[in-house]
């Protein structure tokens, strides 16, 4: 399907299984060829499937940066526009928001890097060592959402 | 590092709130989720839904939200895609063609 097409950019999402090395040669070619500007969804290293940690779109985004000696436009989280341009649709200030999520990383990383107030779920991909990382530590770490409430003073 | 109340002096407004291990794990809704939520809803919360997800399309995401019977707008639901969307039209061409390759058949 891109055979025909001479892209100014590629836009890289999560193929989960379908990702081979057919497929991503062909981008590989294709960026190259064209010298187009690679845009990765987001480059997050890993998830949760089926229920063990897998492999998440990231190394294949970095396979593609290595190849091509180019650095890819980022969108998703952690990366401060996602952050910036979703708390725009909601029509706040950056001081009005808390973000809350699972992902040490992802989700607290990405909104400290914008100065937002950050809550750590212990569900999900929440893992112990989150607890001792020197570098990154959200505001407040609750068992689960349903401690939320609490935490902004509703109850 | 706390577990104490947020400082809440009614600056909060809205609520980014991640999906995928907050609100359900796998195919199971997170204990308390939707009642939290409408206590948000009830505070003047404004809530979007961020993920990072680029498996399922908007559509999907929101349809199986709803059948967790939790209170939200497909408009709600924030994700790369959208913002891919927004950030083509605001910083890059001009004219978006979104091709059917196989990097976007379930692009939107």
């Amino acid at each position: 399907m891109i055979d025909d097409i001479k892209p100014e950019a590629i836009i890289l999402g999560d193929l989960f299984k379908e990702f081979n090395w057919e497929k991503l040669n062909k981008v590989f070619q294709t960026i190259l060829e064209n010298n187009a500007l690679i845009i990765a969804l987001h480059k997050n290293r890993y998830c949760k499937r089926e229920n063990k940690l897998s492999l998440d779109l990231g190394p294949f985004v970095a396979a593609l940066e290595y190849a091509t000696s180019k650095k890819s436009v980022l969108i998703g989280k952690p990366e401060k526009n996602f952050f910036n341009l979703a708390i725009e649709e909601m029509k706040l200030k950056n001081e009005e928001v808390v973000m809350m999520g699972d992902d040490i990383v992802a989700d607290i990383g990405g909104a400290k890097n914008i100065c937002l107030s950050t809550i750590q779920v212990k569900t999900g991909k929440f893992q112990k060592k989150d607890e001792t990382n020197v570098y990154l530590q959200p505001d407040y770490r609750i068992n689960s959402i349903s401690g939320l409430p609490y935490i902004l003073g509703m109850e | 590092m706390n577990e104490e109340k947020i400082n809440f002096k009614n600056n909060y407004k809205g609520l980014l709130l991640d999906i995928e291990g907050v609100i359900y794990e796998g195919n199971k809704l997170i204990e308390g989720s939707i009642e939290t939520i409408n206590k948000l809803l009830a505070n003047g919360f404004k809530i979007k839904y961020l993920t990072n997800t680029t498996t399922t399309s908007r559509r999907l995401i929101f349809e199986k939200l709803l059948q967790f019977k939790l209170p939200l707008n497909e408009s709600d639901i924030f994700s790369p895609a959208i913002a891919t969307n927004i950030f083509l039209k605001k910083k890059y061409f001009k004219n978006i063609i979104i091709y059917k390759s196989i990097f976007t058949r379930r692009f939107y």
